[in-house]
Parts: structure tokens; sequence; C-alpha cells
């Protein structure tokens, strides 16, 4: 072992300690499990070290059989915590408290994570024991508490150590490859020291990535980005001194390294190895084939499943009249059935746009899916009738008919409020029509304002 | 599940029918030469849609039903064997070298694709496609007289924007004689219809690199990273993915006439045509079919096709005395630059009389000013340095002039756009130097994700390759791919395009940049740097001419 070696790690880690604020390390976690006999409420608040600061948490629970696995993040400076487990007067089971620091170079959870047992408690207030191996306590009244001491005197020290050895463990390591890649002796030449005097540079970067990081407000990312960047960078020079040796041009593999990872994650969506499209408005349809794709999405996701219904519901109907629907229903039965629909996505409908249809209005909606207290029968039994009149004096097609879909796989048509599945909406297509076919789907109302 | 595999046989039997095996025969029995078969295929399918639509006239001028079209198709078919000698001499004499190569990722295709299908999902507009075809096949009518979304007749409602029924009556034709629901029919289109796609980019990429190994990574490239429209498959039944097959194919025969255009010959563009039309009538004939059923399928492709030459012909201006093919271009790309530009900008004037202002004179003088840079750099580099100097400041002021840094900043850094009412769909109105309206697009609308970071990479892949490797296959990518990401970033360029074509078009100029084809290209040059093989073991594309 050298002692550049020692002198690299080292600076790299009281960087490392400095730029991440290991002694206030931000945030640490709590977590532990409770089970209780019915919903409720569990509670943390811990004590800021050193001032009388108390700050509190709730998250809600589920009842048994439920297991509840409660984490909760704190300050890093926490000197005392009370868990409430339950906030109400219940049975319940309080277990696995563990804390988590985070902070060290590569994350070991024997080392960051300390368990806490129930025996240490310095104060236990309005709990029973009772003799049931599901639930071993009561409240008394409401909430009872558990309260821990947290000593974090040693934790600075302890981190600062464990990343120190893990640093000079990982560059001995690739010093090791490195040389066993070259067989070079191991003489410090000015040439074998050049990964090492690489790490140096290393430093600047990664406290300018560090700011970086922090200036996006994800601190603990940053850790675990800093922790990776340094390895691959390092290993990647060790692997570029040894490629140099070989038979193979260093720089064009470097490129073709870099073309090859910055295509990576549009071929890995593609392949379903991620799931998240880069750099993609999500709510933009899956216009890409995917290796995970299946049929089953064509067959419920679209109005293929209809077409039994609309073969009965062309039987039933006049060519050339118009009809009501939610948008999705709109457009499956435009392509099935030789009627015209009052809704239209934005871009086709609207008078005056291209593609347009002067009669597609959104006021059926307001009608038919608002509130009974603004929109009640006789309103709509009025507005279908004037939108009916209209329909004959401009001499578009005749208002008949109302269209509601029943399928609740289809989230196009789950999404809509004008559908079947809306008890509401059903009542007030029954005030202004007849149901005169019902499918599998797909049910069709004759309008009729006179019954 | 099983309805789809059912069905899928059913429905392949009436593609093959319909859409391959018309075209196919036709371009075995008409073609005397020797070609690679993945040529005739894609050749087939490009007659199959003329004669699909021939018939379909024949039937409707005849008041019959769209479906006896089929009938007409397989009589054509039959007439054609009674000269199955000349089909048989011609599929022996066939080149099938090129079939190794894409034969396996198309047998992928087929099923990956016919499982995720063609894209059905409310969002995709698919219906709105449907239903025009319904109405078609319902009416019995190729141009209808009245909306298919209201029913009114079209000379009631005035503004309408009429979309071209080229593929749509090729839909209404599959459904009426294969009695298969559209539905069906556009799921099991994508997986058929994107071998075909794959092929045409694998031929169109052939013809540019001359090299198979280039165009097999292109063709793979393109149906694995992410780019415009034409990279997503699962809308390939969309008349606008159909048409980019044939855009494809209009590029692979514009540059394998352009690379047997004898030297020997005076460049020129009529020079070029008789040569065409006496050595080549076959491709020069194909050419024109491309072209008719570009326009009667979604039209913008035959815009792009023009752009992209004059693309390139302005970069090439600038480098043509370093190379031959580069020169040669010239000679047959000036005459029809120069007349089109010229068009353009007197239409674009006509157009906007009444509206007109500074910013939107600047806007129509953008590409007759890029065209006059480019030939005074031409004719500089003859005189000497000063006049070079001069006119690459001029190109660096032109380009520094159009770039709208706020656009440029919102694709790396998204900021709410000023939307209009519907959406992305629109574009956004950005003020000109004289602070009148001009538009740009918005990256949201399925931008970003093609752009970032592949396209954008690629940008600077093409200057490396143009640097190191100046030739005709390189400088057409360097300036499609320049170019047309300077026509999204610049409100003059875009403004100056929206002109000739919807902006449901104009923003597709991205489809320009040819990133798998620049991609292929580096990895292959690096691979060969990588390994230190001599050169005269490369394959590249300037060797095998």
């Amino acid at each position: 072992m050298r002692p550049h070696l020692f002198i690299a790690a080292l600076v790299i880690t009281i960087f490392y300690a400095l730029i991440t604020k290991l002694d206030d390390l931000g945030n640490i976690s709590i977590t532990y499990e409770v089970k209780t006999e019915n919903r409720n409420l569990t509670q943390l608040h811990w004590r800021i070290a050193g001032t009388q600061t108390v700050k509190h948490l709730n998250k809600s629970i589920q009842a048994f059989p439920a297991a509840n696995t409660v984490t909760f993040t704190i300050d890093a400076a926490t000197d005392k915590i009370t868990i409430v487990p339950v906030t109400n007067q219940d049975a319940f089971s309080l277990s696995n408290i563990k804390i988590y620091r985070p902070g060290l170079f590569i994350d070991i959870p024997l080392l960051s994570t300390q368990p806490l047992e129930l025996s240490s408690t310095t104060e236990v207030q309005n709990v029973e024991q009772i003799s049931s191996d599901r639930f071993p306590f009561k409240s008394q009244t409401i909430n009872p508490i558990f309260t821990f001491n947290i000593d974090a005197r040693f934790v600075y020290i302890k981190y600062v150590t464990i990343n120190f050895l893990t640093l000079l463990l990982l560059l001995y390591w690739g010093r090791l490859v490195y040389s066993r890649l070259l067989n070079s002796k191991s003489t410090p030449t000015a040439h074998t020291l050049t990964p090492d005097i690489f790490i140096f540079i290393l430093v600047p970067c990664l406290y300018l990535f560090s700011k970086l990081s922090i200036e996006f407000n994800n601190p603990l990312a940053s850790l675990q980005v800093i922790s990776w960047f340094t390895l691959i960078v390092y290993l990647g020079y060790l692997c570029v001194v040894a490629l140099k040796k070989s038979k193979i041009n260093v720089f064009p593999v470097i490129i073709l390294a870099l073309l090859i990872f910055i295509l990576l994650p549009d071929v890995s969506y593609k392949l379903s190895f991620i799931d998240h499209k880069p750099n993609s408005n999500k709510y933009t349809p899956i216009y890409h084939w995917r290796l995970s794709n299946s049929m089953d999405q064509t067959l419920t996701q679209s109005g293929h499943l209809y077409k039994e219904d609309m073969k009965e519901i062309e039987r039933l109907v006049n060519p050339s009249d118009s009809f009501i629907s939610d948008e999705a229903t709109s457009y499956y039965a435009l392509s099935f059935l030789p009627l015209y629909p009052t809704t239209a996505k934005p871009h086709h409908g609207g008078s005056g746009k291209d593609y347009s249809s002067p009669f597609v209005s959104y006021e059926f909606l307001k009608y038919l899916c608002g509130p009974d207290e603004l929109y009640n029968d006789t309103d709509i039994v009025e507005f279908i009738g004037k939108k009916s009149a209209l329909h004959k004096q401009r001499n578009w097609p005749d208002l008949k008919y109302v269209l509601l879909n029943k399928d609740t796989q289809n989230r196009f048509v789950r999404w809509q409020c004008l559908t079947a599945n809306n008890p509401n909406t059903v009542r007030k297509v029954q005030a202004i029509g007849k149901l005169i076919y019902q499918g599998e789907y797909i049910d069709l109302y004759e309008i009729d304002i006179n019954k | 599940m099983d309805i789809f595999f059912r069905e899928s046989a059913q429905f392949l039997v009436f593609f093959f029918l319909l859409l391959i095996l018309p075209g196919l025969l036709t371009s075995l029995t008409f073609n005397s030469k020797r070609k690679s078969f993945l040529f005739h295929l894609v050749a087939g399918f490009c007659l199959s849609l003329l004669l699909n639509h021939i018939a379909a006239f024949i039937v409707v001028i005849f008041n019959l039903e769209l479906a006896y079209a089929t009938y007409l198709l397989i009589a054509y078919c039959c007439i054609l064997f009674i000269k199955f000698s000349a089909i048989k001499i011609n599929l022996q004499n066939s080149d099938y070298s090129e079939i190794k190569y894409v034969v396996l990722p198309c047998l992928l295709l087929v099923i990956v694709m016919s499982m995720n299908g063609g894209l059905l999902v409310l969002h995709s507009d698919a219906w709105w496609h449907i239903s025009y075809a319904k109405k078609i096949s319902a009416s019995n009518q190729i141009f209808l007289d009245y909306h298919h979304l209201s029913g009114l007749e079209i000379k009631d409602i005035g503004k309408y924007l009429s979309y071209l029924p080229g593929w749509h009556l090729i839909l209404a034709l599959l459904h009426q004689s294969s009695g298969l629901a559209y539905t069906t029919i556009w799921h099991n289109l994508a997986g058929f219809l994107t071998p075909i796609t794959f092929v045409s980019y694998f031929l169109f990429s052939k013809a540019l690199s001359r090299n198979n190994i280039i165009a097999l990574l292109s063709a793979l490239l393109l149906s694995l990273i992410f780019g415009g429209l034409n990279s997503y498959f699962r809308i390939s039944p969309w008349p606008g993915n159909v048409s980019y097959i044939i855009w494809y194919f209009l590029y692979f025969l514009a540059f394998t006439l352009l690379w047997e255009f004898p030297r020997q010959l005076k460049p020129g563009f009529v020079s070029f045509l008789k040569w065409g039309f006496n050595d080549k009538p076959y491709s020069m004939w194909l050419a024109l079919v491309c072209c008719y059923l570009i326009l009667t399928i979604h039209a913008s492709e035959l815009l792009w096709f023009a752009v992209s030459f004059i693309f390139y012909y302005l970069l090439a201006t600038y480098i043509s005395k370093q190379n031959e093919s580069l020169t040669l271009d010239i000679g047959i790309l000036t005459l029809p630059v120069v007349l089109l530009t010229l068009a353009a900008t007197i239409l674009f004037f006509y157009q906007k009389a009444e509206l007109i202002n500074p910013d939107l004179v600047i806007a129509g003088l953008q590409f007759i000013s890029l065209l006059i840079i480019g030939l005074i750099f031409h004719s500089a580099i003859k005189s000497g340095k000063t006049q070079v100097t001069i006119g690459l400041v001029c190109l660096v002021a032109f380009i520094a002039f159009n770039i709208d840094f706020s656009q440029l900043k919102a694709l790396f850094y998204p900021v709410k756009q000023q939307l209009s009412i519907y959406g992305h769909h629109h574009p956004y109105p950005v003020e000109g130097i004289f602070g009148h309206q001009l538009i740009l697009p918005q990256w949201e609308h399925q931008l970003r994700e093609g752009i970032l970071f592949a396209a954008l990479t690629s940008i600077i892949v093409a200057c490396y390759l143009s640097i190191t490797d100046c030739n005709r296959t390189h400088i057409f990518l360097l300036a499609n791919s320049c170019l047309s990401f300077l026509v999204l970033i610049s409100p003059y360029l875009f403004t100056f395009l929206n002109n000739f074509t919807p902006y449901t078009s104009t923003y597709r100029v991205h489809l320009l940049i040819f990133h798998p084809i620049i991609f292929a290209c580096i990895f292959y040059k690096l691979y060969f740097l990588a390994t230190k093989q001599p050169v005269n073991q490369r394959q590249s594309p300037q060797s095998s001419l």
C-alpha cells in the first residue's frame, strides 16, 4: 500500500464529508411496524438535539390483518423520539423499530441501520401489556407513547472511518487490477501514478457535481450519484489505460460507448427494461412498440369489443341522424354506425375549425353530468328540446339517440362521465328518452322528450 | 385474444392479394433489368396501391360496390400470369443477396408488431381515420361530398380542409373484400406494414451510403431508437406512416439514379431527365408513381422530399469543389432548386399579400437569401479567400439571426409555453424583431422525445462525419439534420414553411434529421477506427462506388 493512496482516500473522504455535511446529514429515517385492531393513526414526535423544539408527523394505518410498516423522515440532529403507535384506545403491536442514517460512501445496511429494542425505552405511558400473541399491548386511554433516547455522538467519526476504509480498499483494488492488466512492477513511475493523480482531479468535479445536485433539491440522491460516479469514472479510466496497451484504439471505443449510452434509454424503453419513456410527456399515447405490450391493449382499451353491439344498433337506427354520447364512445360509434356524434375532441370539432362539425357541443356534458341542483330534469328536457329544434332549423342531422357505454375495463370510457357507469347520468337520460337496446357494452336510448 | 390470431390469417390473405401480389407481379413482368428482390417487394407494394386506386376508380365509375375492385385485381393478376415465363426469368435473375440482412429483423418485427398492433387507443386518431374509411365504404364514393364527422355537405360547411382519401380508400377496399372489422384491419396492418417500412428504409439507406451494413444498422436503429413520427411503428396504419414507406422508396430511386448518372454527361436537370427516361425508364416511371401516391395519401412527404434536396443543395454549394459527386449534384439540382425557391417565395408573398408586415417579409425572403448566400459563396471559392470569408460570415450571421434562444432553451428546460385552447396541437406565437406575430412549434407535441438526445447528438456526429469524410452521403445527412433543426428553432423559417402545409405537417420537418443513418455511419466508422483495420479493408461509402 502506497502513501498516495492513503492521501487520495483521505482527501476524498473529507471532501465527501464536508460537501454532504455528514455531521448534519439533513434527514434520517425511522421505520417501525404496527398492527392494530381497527383503522387508526400513528404519530412520531422528535426533539431537535440541544433545543426544546419538538416536531411531529402523522400517518394513517390499516386494521389487522394488514401489517403497517411506517417510515418517517426526520431531522438528523435528533436526541429523543417518541412513538405513538395508535392514537385511539385500541389493542396493538409495535415491532422492528429501526433508525437509518444515510451518509456512507457505499451503503451497507448493517452499518447504516440501527435497531431499537422496546426494552431500551426511557419512558412508556398509557400502555397496558395484555397476554395476546397478536396484540401484546393495549392503550389505556388515547395516545400510548414509547420514548427512546438517541445517541448520535460517534456517528460522524464512525461514518468517516468507514468511508475512508471503504475508499481505501476500492482504490487499492483498482490499483491492483490496473497493475495486473499492465503486468507492471509495483514501482511507482510517473506513468503508473496517473490513475491516482486522476483521483485528485475528481475531487473538484465531485464538489461541482454535488453543488449541482443540491441545486436540484435532492441531496440524498446526490450522495448515491457521487459514489457511483466516482467509481465508474475511476474504473473507466483504468479500462482506458488497459485498452491502450491492447490492439484496440481507445478514443473510438470511448466515443462508441458514449453514443451507445445516449441511445440506451430509448432502446431500453422499447425492449421493456424501463417503464418510463425518456424525455416525453407521460400523457402522450404509447406510439412506440414495446416488447411487453400485448394484444389485450387493443382488445380492452379500444372499441373492438363493442362490434357485436354496434351491429345490432346499426339495424335499429335511422341512418344520418345524430347522437349524444361520451367522447370515446362517440368515436367508436362513428366508426361502426351511420350516425354522427355531438361530441368530438377539441381539435376535431368546434365551429369554424378545420374538420369542423358545427353541432359539436360540450353543453350536453354539462346538462347530463352536472349536479341536480343546477340542471334538474325539466331543464334537461327543455335543453334537449331546444337543441333538437336547432338541428331541424339548421338542417343538421336529427338529434335522436343517446348511447351509454357500460364498459368498466376501457380506461378511456372510465374517465368519462356520460356513461352507464354513472347512475345519475342514466337517470337523467331516462328522463329524456326510452331504452330501445340493451347490449353487453352499449345501451341505446331513443330521445323522446314528449313521453 | 384468439380473435386476432384467427382473423390475422384471414387478413394476411387479403393483404397479400390486394397490397402485394398485383404490384409484385407487375414489377417482375415489366422490369427486365436485374434488380434486388427487396426492390421488387417495395416497388410491388407501391404499384399495388396504384392498381388498387385504378380498380377502385373503375368500379366507382360503373357504380358498383368497392368490393368488386378485388375481382378486377384478381383478373389483372391472372392476365399477368399469361406472361409467366417473363416473371419466372425475372425471379430467377433477381438479386437475393440483401435478403439475408433483413429477413430476421423483419420476422421479429412481424411477431412483435402483431402483438403490439396498430394503436387503437382514443388519443391516437385511429378512430378518425377509420370513420373516414367507413364513410367512403358506406357511400361508395372516393371523394366524399359530405363531412364524415357531421354528415353535412361540404359546400355548406364553407372552410373545410379535406383529408386526402388515398389510404382510406385502400382501408375501405380491405374492409369490403375481407369482411373484417376495421378494428381488426387496423390492428393487423401494423404487423405487416412495419416490415415493409423496415425494408424501404434499408433500401433508402443502402442507396445513400452504398453499404449493406450501414443500411442494416440504420433500419435497426429506426426500429429501436426514438425519432419523429416515422419511428412510431404502432401508428403504421396511419396515412402519414404509409406515405413514409413510399417516401423512403422515392429517396432510394433518387439516390440510385444520382449514383448511376454517367460522369461523362453534362450535369444538368434536363440532361438528367433525358438520360433517366432513356436509360432507366422503369425507375423514372416508378418515381412518378411514388409522387402520385404520396400526393393522394398524405402529400406533405413530397414537400419534405423537395425541401431535403434544397437543404442538400444549399450546403453542397459551400463545399462542392472538394468532391466530384457534390459538383455533379449541384449541376443537376441548380435548376429545380432555383425554380422551387423562387416559386415558394412568390407563393408566400402572394398568399400573405393582405397581411404583409416587415417580419413576414423577412420570413418570405429566408430561403432565397440562403440560396443567394450559397451561390455567392460557391462562386467565391474560385475567386479568393476574402470572398470565402464574407460568405462564411454571411452564413453565420444568417444562422445567428434565425435562432430563437428561448425556443432552444425550452427544449432542455421545458417551460409552460403559451398554449392555445387546443393544447399542443397548435403552434405557439412568438414576436419577430419588428413585433409582429410569427409561429414556432411546441416541443411537447411529439418533438422533445425524438430530438433529445438522439437527434441532437446526431447533428454533432454529422458534422464530424462531414469534416472527416466529405462525400454525398455525409453532406446530405448534415444538411438535412442541421437545417431542419434550424427550422424548428427559427420563427422566420418555420413561418415560411408553415405557409405551404398545415401546422400538423410543418413541425414534422424534424423527420429530415435522419439520425438512424447518421448513427449507423458513425458506428461503422468507429468500429474500423477502433479495431485499427487498414483502410483498404473498409467497405466505406465511397469505395463501394
